[in-house]
């Protein structure tokens, strides 16, 4: 299979911009597991002070997360779209099933050129974010679209694709 | 050495009647649960149905949320070598209140009684090498009443690993509650009116 995917066309939003979404919204607790897309996330939450808790596979950061919305929190966990292919089953059988609302931000690696082993999944990314049950907009929807989804009932998702994060 | 005479449900019993009433408690997926709820329901308690392996992760995210309430994982030898991860994270941001009971019969129970790997692990040597604060273990009745509640006044987080009997007794139904019920019900509970009597 042949799948070039176009490379983003809208403005790169600022990491900054993005979070101030996300406090907006009310999320109060990060989890995560790093990607070098996200590093302007990063960057940001240690320059805000909040504290990113480092989970050790992506499955047990959305455990993590599930917790903190049982306690009446809203989280936001941190990954690679290839943490995400393997946290299918936890997507699907906690926050999906127990209608837990946490905002996963995902990376899109192989959206475009890339890594030998970012392009299977990269070419197949909108497959896997529906057969997640994840509702999703790319990081540089209009901020009000955005905030929509991340209030959503639900787990969602936000993807960033190389250059949408300045 | 006696052979072990604990059964899961005999063990959750004794460890949930040990502990205080405003504890929250996690219940991993499987027999566990099940026994949980059909012999020792009270509030406070997240009945996993599915997601194996997360049971410390999810009560993990809760001790965070929550460094008010003493927080209690029933986990099991299958679930807990499945997400392996999730025990070094617990040992890695320490919550002070935390009790990981593996209760550990060597097999996977509710799928026919394959074993596990278990019986290569030493469960609180891994606890205390992973950054545990404490590890105990236990295989007889007569040992486990007060242990749950000491490990919990000690320094956290801490690991119990409970050695259950080969048979175990019938199988309990599965937890009767709708996913949304079990998510209400554990709510219910974060309220100083909602906790156990």
């Amino acid at each position: 299979m042949t799948s070039t995917v176009a490379p983003p066309q809208n403005t790169p939003v600022r990491a900054a911009d993005l979070l101030d979404i996300l406090d907006a919204t009310g999320h109060s607790a990060y989890v995560g597991v790093p990607c070098s897309l996200l590093s302007p996330l990063y960057n940001g939450l240690a320059a805000r002070g909040n504290r990113i808790y480092a989970a050790t596979r992506e499955d047990l950061g959305i455990g993590v997360a599930a917790g903190f919305v049982l306690a009446g929190r809203r989280p936001a966990v941190l990954m690679q779209n290839s943490g995400l292919a393997g946290s299918v089953g936890a997507l699907l059988s906690l926050p999906r099933m127990y209608r837990l609302a946490m905002t996963l931000i995902v990376s899109w690696r192989g959206h475009g050129p890339d890594a030998p082993e970012h392009v299977e999944l990269g070419a197949n990314m909108a497959d896997l974010l529906a057969a997640a049950g994840l509702r999703w907009l790319p990081a540089t929807a209009p901020a009000a679209e955005l905030a929509s989804l991340t209030t959503a009932d639900a787990p969602v998702a936000i993807l960033v694709r190389p250059g949408d994060l300045r | 050495m006696t052979a072990p005479e604990l059964t899961c449900a005999s063990a959750v019993i004794a460890i949930l009647r040990d502990v205080a009433p405003d504890t929250l408690v996690v219940a991993a997926n499987g027999h566990i649960s099940r026994a949980c709820h059909h012999q020792a329901h009270r509030p406070g308690i997240f009945y996993m149905l599915g997601s194996m392996g997360l049971a410390p992760s999810i009560a993990l995210g809760a001790a965070l949320a929550r460094p008010d309430r003493a927080v209690v994982v029933l986990d099991g030898d299958g679930n807990a070598l499945m997400g392996l991860g999730g025990l070094t994270m617990v040992g890695a941001w320490r919550p002070s209140r935390f009790l990981h009971v593996v209760l550990d019969n060597g097999v996977y129970a509710s799928t026919g009684g394959q074993q596990t790997i278990s019986g290569a692990v030493d469960w609180p040597a891994l606890a205390v090498a992973s950054g545990y604060a404490s590890a105990e273990r236990a295989d007889r009745l007569p040992g486990l009443p007060g242990l749950a509640a000491r490990l919990l006044a000690g320094p956290g987080p801490a690991l119990l690993h409970v050695t259950l009997a080969a048979e175990d007794g019938p199988v309990p139904p599965r937890v009767p509650w709708t996913p949304t019920e079990i998510v209400t019900g554990f709510r219910a509970s974060l309220t100083p009116e909602g906790t156990a009597a």
